[in-house]
């Protein structure tokens, strides 16, 4: 009796050691497939989050932590690995954690309070448009324009023209800070043309606007983003 | 003389006091024909007697006036009174309102006290209780080691108790457990479980609950606090006595990661106080407060960590709700054992939880329902019939009498009494044992999930019955049977629970007993209990699972507890002080951590240092990572937008090099050609103008058409308005930026930080920088909050101003000794825009998070 038990019990180690083995090194084997979305807080970063990779809407509060989750979005190919990464200014350092392994990058935009946000919106996709990995890997970004059921929402083209001005301010400013102490320099790298106003199509990343509803449950044109640049 | 006769009137005086005034007017002929042709004399004598008339008609109109005039002042007069008295009458009503108001407030104040001491005697007993428990196992034990069967022995134990020691104690017992194949027969030492119950009371969760309201928050764990109580008095009757929807309670599960797995709210809630809470707390790494407000509301908490589960309860805070720590206790023990599998197994996903609601309504009911015990005691009661039960009881009674008396003295009787009892019940002690077989069952001895910490929940649970009964049986008369009956109420409540739930802690052990049958038969001995063979069941999910914990003993994964954690803590506490970060703040941190460790396993090759080190990155990074924009030529930007001059103060003790950084940063403005005042407004200190002018005379000269300025008005003038109208200047004169300088000042110097306060509230610029030395230490906290203080309570706004970000000075000297940047961004929240690391104008960068960071945990 006690040998059948240890047989068993051998048998799922082996077993546990593979899955192990698997879900450790499979995601660095292969080729990036991370997908971050990211934002600023109450965008509706998790309710999309699990809209995505469970199909259901969820009541969400604050996060705390990074909620991850593997989707098949095509079915048949191999599955998106897809990270909700929290939008509190505390934990943005988060993002940069995750910058190494992405291959696309979500940024969620609540089209109702763009007015108001739009200093720490063009802020934070400044952050990650300056990114070392975004700019060596010309990483695709979705900005992805929440809660366009809203009657106060903007459409993405006025969304679009308040970031790029915004960010043409920011270009200036930022390039203009002091060092930091260490001072390895190559984060103060410079957006678009000089001498220019910035677009998003002097970019080298592929932007794209998609308005999109996770009150209505309307994230297929997210979806087809994801499908179309991981694939 | 008839023709001249005057027509006169005919009045009719009716009064005495009545008057007639009539217009005479009589013609120069009239007036000439009654006098012509008389004498000289007879005219003088008409004249007289017509004056004389005229002259008493007036007086009598006087006097009539003055009579007028006096009853008038008598009208007013009355009325004046009247007005008196009513407004006295006011008064003295409402005086009395407010006596009834302050009566009131006492009363409360008062049976706040009382249910304070109330809850300070049951802590007492249950400790009492704990220790006689402690004894009566070690009794109990005696009996089955044939040596230490004799009387003499355990006296020699006796004295030793006072000192008794529950880690050391817990040591051996888990290491008693851990071994995987031991077999059911061998009996773990019968201490082990109160042990772990006293240990898990010793956790800051728990503890710092208990105390909530009395400003224990923050304060340090003591070692020895009472497991969590049960709420008998107080709370529950003040909610059943409040009308239906004043009680709005809302109770949350949430994962960390922001999904909300189940919510229930008994009335309507404002705003969104848990989004508050976790950005203000949990986010900040504050968790180790155990209590919160917002607005109208107060949030308690409570973390699993190994399920990454965040419990909160948000209640009004006008409802001194004692029982509110029990219910998260309960509520998450029992929800970790009906879910913590399925939620461990589907990580990410979004888990069913069907049944929980009503789980959850049973149990808060139970725990409301707690003081209208005795109207249930006509319930079957099994519990009651237990030999462990009436013995424990036995003791219980027995124990605080003496207690009461001396310290911890029992006398021999006593224990003679105690072991006799024992013998009696055949060496079998029921509840122990049960215990025991409880744990043999489990093959692997744990279930996936925090074996470890989820029994210690249990034996905490089991304590807190012990500790409610001991409360019980204190209350009610000496008599045995009495005794019984009384406690059997409390336990009978918990243990049968109708509903099968109950509101103790515990109970979530208990509620498991729908599939006990599977149990039942394994335990053939009578006297286990309903309650054994339900605190059994709670063990059941985890040993379906126990092949997987085997594997993970195997594999030396392991379960963080307070115990493992606790020298690691301290070391890591060590080593921030030495790092010069303030004692406290070092303290409230791996406090924080530590919270949210315990309870998570480790990877099998994962040592605790490191892990405990990474959350302590990660919980750093977090804090220093700020969370407001520090892009200051972005707000200048804006401020030119408006076209008004951005204004900019530097203030800080003496000597932490205010000007000195202050021209670094004109520095840095002027190389992005903005335009520079700097006012002087340090009207104290020899020379301080003149240092200014020289930075200014410098600046000049280093940068070509460099705009900058000094404004200065010499010495002793009231800084305030000087920098007013420095202000004031820079808008004509186009200005981009004003620095005003201040003088140093020690945050204890009353009247120079009122002097900064009205600077501040008199020009209200657009950022306070505090200048502080990186080579403070403890003191950093002391004069950060000084100063936000003054800031506050002298600005005599509704919204006073605070510091807005630091600069660290002399970042250069102090090698990696970096804690003040931590101490710093703790206690105001704020972030540090630069840190200075030199003498020269270009010394002055921007701060990177994660060098600090590495500073920090550098060995």
């Amino acid at each position: 009796m006690h040998t059948a038990i240890y047989a068993v019990l051998i048998a799922l180690v082996l077993v546990i050691i593979g899955l192990a083995a698997k879900t450790l090194l499979g995601p660095k084997k292969g080729s990036k497939n991370t997908v971050l979305i990211t934002g600023l807080p109450f965008a509706g970063k998790t309710t999309i989050h699990y809209l995505i990779n469970y199909g259901k809407s969820v009541d969400t509060v604050t996060s705390i932590k990074e909620n991850e989750a593997d989707v098949e979005l095509v079915p048949g190919k191999a599955p998106l690995h897809i990270v909700d990464i929290p939008g509190h200014e505390r934990l943005r350092f988060k993002f940069s954690e995750f910058m190494p392994i992405a291959r696309a990058v979500v940024f969620v935009v609540d089209s109702a309070t763009v007015a108001r946000q739009t200093r720490l919106l063009a802020e934070y996709l400044y952050d990650i448009l300056a990114n070392r990995f975004a700019q060596n890997e010309k990483l695709p970004i979705l900005i992805a324009c929440n809660k366009s059921d809203l009657i106060t929402s903007f459409k993405k083209e006025r969304i679009q023209s308040l970031l790029e001005a915004e960010i043409n301010k920011l270009r200036q400013t930022r390039t203009a800070a002091l060092d930091t102490q260490d001072a390895d320099g190559n984060e103060n790298v410079f957006l678009g043309f000089e001498g220019q106003d910035f677009t998003f199509q002097d970019l080298e990343n592929e932007v794209e606007f998609i308005e999109c509803s996770a009150e209505n449950k309307d994230m297929e044109a997210v979806k087809d983003w994801m499908a179309a640049v991981c694939y | 003389m008839a023709t001249y006769l005057y027509h006169n009137h005919s009045p009719n005086l009716e009064l005495r006091d009545d008057i007639v005034f009539v217009e005479l007017n009589p013609s120069q002929e009239y007036r000439s024909s009654i006098l012509s042709g008389l004498r000289p004399e007879i005219v003088m004598e008409i004249c007289t007697r017509a004056i004389s008339f005229w002259t008493y008609q007036t007086a009598q109109e006087a006097r009539f006036q003055e009579m007028t005039q006096k009853s008038l002042e008598d009208k007013l007069s009355a009325l004046e009174k009247q007005l008196q008295k009513m407004t006295r009458d006011v008064n003295a009503e409402l005086s009395g309102f407010r006596d009834t108001v302050g009566n009131l407030q006492k009363e409360l104040e008062q049976e706040k006290r009382r249910g304070v001491d109330l809850s300070e005697q049951l802590d007492e007993k249950s400790r009492q209780l704990s220790k006689v428990q402690n004894m009566y196992d070690r009794q109990k034990r005696r009996p089955l080691f044939p040596l230490a069967t004799e009387p003499p022995h355990s006296q020699i134990v006796m004295p030793s108790l006072p000192s008794w020691n529950p880690y050391n104690l817990y040591r051996t017992a888990s290491a008693i457990q851990n071994p995987v194949g031991m077999e059911a027969s061998r009996p773990p030492p019968a201490g082990a479980m109160l042990n772990k119950s006293v240990d898990a009371a010793a956790e800051p969760t728990i503890h710092t609950i208990y105390h909530p309201t009395q400003g224990h928050l923050g304060s340090p764990p003591r070692p020895f606090s009472p497991p969590a109580p049960m709420p008998v008095f107080g709370g529950p009757r003040r909610v059943d006595a409040l009308p239906g929807g004043v009680y709005s309670g809302n109770s949350i599960s949430q994962r960390f990661g922001g999904l909300v797995l189940w919510s229930k709210a008994y009335g309507p809630v404002q705003s969104s106080p848990i989004n508050s809470l976790i950005q203000d707390v949990l986010i900040e790494e504050r968790a180790s407060t155990q209590i919160y407000y917002k607005d109208n509301y107060a949030l308690k908490w409570t973390f699993i960590n190994e399920l990454d589960l965040v419990f909160i309860v948000v209640y009004p805070k006008s409802l001194g709700l004692t029982y509110i720590d029990t219910l998260l206790q309960a509520a998450s023990s029992r929800f970790s054992d009906l879910y913590g599998e399925r939620i461990l197994r589907k990580s990410g996903g979004v888990p069913q939880l069907k049944d929980w609601g009503v789980e959850f309504e049973a149990l808060l009911q139970t725990i409301e329902d707690q003081d209208a015990l005795s109207k249930k005691s006509k319930q079957p009661r099994k519990f009651e019939q237990t030999v462990g039960y009436t013995n424990s009881l036995a003791f219980a009674k027995a124990k605080p009498e003496e207690n009461a008396n001396k310290a911890a003295l029992l006398d021999e009787e006593m224990y003679q009494r105690n072991i006799e009892a024992l013998k009696k019940k055949s060496g079998g002690s029921p509840r122990m044992t049960s215990r025991r077989a409880n744990k043999a069952k489990s093959p692997a001895g744990s279930p996936v999930i925090g074996s470890e910490n989820k029994k210690s929940k249990e034996a905490r649970t089991w304590d807190g019955k012990i500790s409610a009964k001991d409360a019980k049986s204190l209350d009610y008369s000496n008599s045995e049977g009495s005794n019984i009956v009384n406690a059997d109420h409390l336990v009978d409540q918990s243990g049968m629970g109708q509903h099968s739930k109950d509101g103790t802690y515990n109970v979530a052990d208990l509620d498991d007993n729908e599939d006990d049958e599977s149990y039942s038969d394994d335990e053939s001995e009578e006297e286990y209990t309903k309650i054994s063979a339900r605190s059994l069941q709670a063990k059941k999910p985890a040993a379906s699972s126990g092949l997987m914990s085997f594997f993970k003993n195997m594999t030396g994964q392991k379960e963080m507890t307070p115990e493992t954690l606790e020298p690691i803590m301290s070391k890591m506490k060590e080593h921030l002080v030495n790092k010069n970060v303030a004692a406290d703040i070092a303290q409230h941190l791996c406090d924080s951590v530590a919270k949210g460790l315990v309870g998570q396993t480790l990877g099998s090759f994962k040592s605790v240092q490191a892990h405990v080190k990474q959350s302590m990155e990660t919980a750093l990074k977090r804090i220093l990572t700020p969370k407001t924009s520090v892009d200051l030529l972005r707000d200048i930007a804006q401020a030119q937008a408006e076209n008004r001059p951005y204004t900019i103060v530097f203030i800080g003790v003496n000597g932490v090099g205010k000007s000195t950084n202050l021209s670094k940063t004109a520095f840095w403005l002027l190389q992005n050609n903005l335009k520079v005042l700097i006012a002087a407004c340090d009207t104290f200190r020899s020379g301080a103008v003149e240092q200014l002018r020289v930075h200014v005379r410098n600046l000049k000269a280093l940068e070509q058409n460099a705009v900058v300025d000094l404004y200065e008005k010499g010495y002793g003038k009231d800084s305030a308005s000087i920098a007013k109208e420095a202000i004031a200047s820079a808008k004509q004169t186009k200005h981009d930026v004003v620095l005003i300088d201040t003088a140093g000042r020690m945050q204890d110097n009353d009247p120079l930080m009122r002097a900064l306060a009205k600077l501040v509230t008199v020009n209200n610029p657009d950022k306070i920088i505090f200048v502080g030395e990186a080579l403070v230490g403890n003191e950093a906290v002391d004069q950060l909050t000084k100063f936000n203080a003054a800031l506050k309570d002298y600005s005599g706004l509704a919204n006073p101003r605070h510091i807005d970000g630091m600069i660290l000075t002399k970042f250069d000297t102090i090698d990696d000794k970096v804690g003040a940047a931590l101490s710093m961004t703790y206690t105001t929240g704020q972030p540090i825009l630069f840190v200075g690391t030199g003498q020269t104008y270009t010394d002055l960068k921007n701060m990177k998070v994660s060098h600090v960071v590495q500073s920090l945990l550098r060995e």
